[in-house]
């Protein structure tokens, strides 16, 4: 009978090997996979707070400059800032629905 | 107006809210969570008229209508300028915090600022900050009510401040914040009516129809319709503190915790915009319609009792009793917030403190709070002024720590300084009346605090690799 022992223990070491390597190829697949998927997920909550403090700034710029140009007529300052206001409510019932 | 209608009609007020405040109570679980925020179950409408309530005090009707008289549309968009920014932080905030505040178990935010910097001293400061700021704002609230019921009804100060500090601790002091939050909402409908009903009054019985008034408006007094009529740099400084408010104050982030589902959550941001807009929209109209018709009033801050004195009786005594129901609800959510944080931040933190006695510690609190601020109204101080006029600029300084809250670099010694640099600077550019470059005490406030808390975070943080490095083992 030949003696296969050390066949056996190479097959074993190689199958072994083999499967670690699957193993290893597998593990490194799902943690690319999560990883990109949180590397999105981070982006957007960055992406998201950025356009948060853009729209911000922009409504409050607008808030502090514009009226103080207009005339003094009820389609002036007064005006402005009720539709200014009107539309920052739309815009945060949209936004808020997003996120919620 | 005679005293005894007065007495009756408050009295009835009084009792409903009684009622509410009693049924509140039969309601009210048990724990520390159930008597401070309700137990996070609030609905969307009574969570919005809380928040709306709570938000605008006497300073509406009294204050701001005769802020108009005075500066016109100026007024109008340093208080639309409030409104836009609260609406805008709150899109943004109240999701997260009112997710961060449940997953964590947040009571108050100053409890939410020691657990994300992972320091109690943190919300002790918060906590002493708050009630410095906070207790003479109260106080000037009694004072208020004091002088209406005297000016009104010719009941003397301290019995009306009495009577006041009466109806504030028995609606606070029995259910806790399902109380509050229930006699807000009937309060909350109370201002909004009243306001509804005189702003209509006004203007159909002064000037026939809304079209007249602005015709009246546009043609006899131009002036009023322009922007420039505050100055450029009061316009900034009055309306910068005031834009975080919604982080800032405790009785109004608090309320971020409250509603009990993501839906009741954005109903009651919804709410409060439409209402802080039908509010801000009446009584301004309010103040500019008072110009046309009593051009000649010297003191601002009559402007509404001139108009009350104006309209039939049943009429003035809704909208006095909006304005004392106005009062009334700021005050109660700010006793309730403070008691809490007194409770949760410092009580609570004492090493070997038994934690069954922090409820009852919170309910004992809530008095001994209103008494301190009924003893200040008592004293009329000087400073007490000061004090509340400062208050909004200087709870300013805790904006950046609770900004920071999602800046991975923020660190406690960087929230810790930005809060003492930027309340030490508000005090002393307030009582000294040195305003540098001729810019207000709260913009320096905000300019101060944030530049510190950046600089500190970076100066005491971790460097921006191991940040991220933390940030990926920590996801």
């Amino acid at each position: 009978m030949p003696d296969n022992s050390n066949f056996k223990a190479n097959y074993e070491r190689k199958t072994l090997f083999a499967l670690d390597r699957n193993y290893k190829k597998i593990i490194v697949a799902i943690y690319t996979c999560i990883y990109s998927k949180r590397g999105n997920k981070m982006k957007n909550a960055y992406a998201k707070g950025k356009e948060f403090w853009v729209v911000y700034l922009i409504i409050v710029a607008l808030d502090f400059t514009v009226p103080f140009l207009l005339p003094p007529k009820m389609t002036g300052a007064y005006l402005f800032w009720i539709i200014l206001t009107i539309l920052t409510i739309l815009y945060g019932i949209f936004s808020i629905g997003r996120q919620v | 107006m005679k005293t005894s209608v007065v007495v009756f009609v408050f009295s009835v007020w009084f009792a409903i809210g009684c009622l509410i405040s009693y049924y509140a109570k039969k309601k009210r679980g048990k724990g520390i969570a159930e008597y401070f925020i309700a137990n996070r179950k609030l609905g969307g409408f009574a969570a919005a008229m809380t928040y709306s309530a709570t938000t605008y005090s006497a300073f509406m009707m009294v204050g701001l209508v005769g802020m108009t008289y005075s500066v016109g549309v100026s007024a109008m968009g340093f208080e639309l300028t409030y409104l836009i920014s609260t609406v805008l932080l709150l899109t943004y905030f109240a999701p997260k915090f009112w997710a961060m505040g449940k997953q964590y178990n947040c009571i108050t935010p100053a409890e939410l600022l020691s657990k994300r910097y992972k320091s109690n001293l943190l919300g002790i400061i918060v906590t002493v900050f708050a009630l410095i700021m906070l207790i003479p704002y109260m106080s000037v609230q009694f004072t208020g009510i004091g002088y209406l019921l005297q000016g009104l009804a010719g009941i003397p100060y301290i019995v009306g401040i009495t009577i006041a500090l009466i109806v504030i601790i028995t609606y606070t002091f029995w259910g806790g914040m399902r109380s509050v939050a229930w006699t807000d909402a009937l309060q909350g409908v109370v201002m909004i009516v009243a306001s509804i009903v005189l702003l209509f009054y006004v203007v159909l019985s002064g000037f026939g129809s809304f079209g007249n008034f602005f015709g009246t408006l546009q043609n006899s007094h131009p002036e009023l319709l322009s922007a420039k009529n505050m100055s450029y740099q009061k316009f900034i400084g009055l309306s910068i503190p005031w834009m975080f408010f919604a982080l800032t104050n405790p009785q109004v982030s608090q309320r971020m915790f409250l509603p009990k589902d993501k839906k009741s959550l954005k109903n009651m941001v919804i709410g409060f915009s439409l209402f802080g807009l039908i509010y801000t929209f009446i009584v301004v109209n309010l103040g500019l319609a008072a110009k046309c018709i009593f051009p000649n009033i010297l003191q601002t801050d009559t402007v509404t009792m001139e108009i009350l004195n104006h309209v039939p009786t049943a009429l003035a005594l809704i909208v006095f009793i909006s304005i004392v129901a106005a009062s009334v609800s700021t005050v109660d959510s700010i006793i309730l917030s403070l008691s809490s944080m007194c409770t949760v931040d410092i009580f609570a933190k004492i090493p070997k403190a038994n934690k069954e006695k922090q409820l009852p510690f919170g309910v004992l609190m809530v008095p001994t709070i209103a008494i301190l601020a009924f003893i200040f109204a008592l004293g009329r101080f000087g400073a007490i002024v000061e004090l509340s006029v400062m208050s909004s600029a200087g709870l300013l300084a805790t904006a950046p720590a609770y900004i920071g809250i999602f800046w991975k670099r923020a660190t406690k010694i960087g929230a810790i300084t930005s809060i003492l640099a930027g309340g030490t600077t508000v005090v002393i550019l307030y009582f000294t009346k040195y305003f540098p470059l001729g810019i207000w005490p709260g913009v320096w406030c905000a300019i101060i605090s944030t530049l510190t808390f950046i600089l500190v975070s970076l100066g005491t943080g971790r460097s921006k690799q191991q940040s991220k490095k933390e940030a990926l083992l920590n996801e």
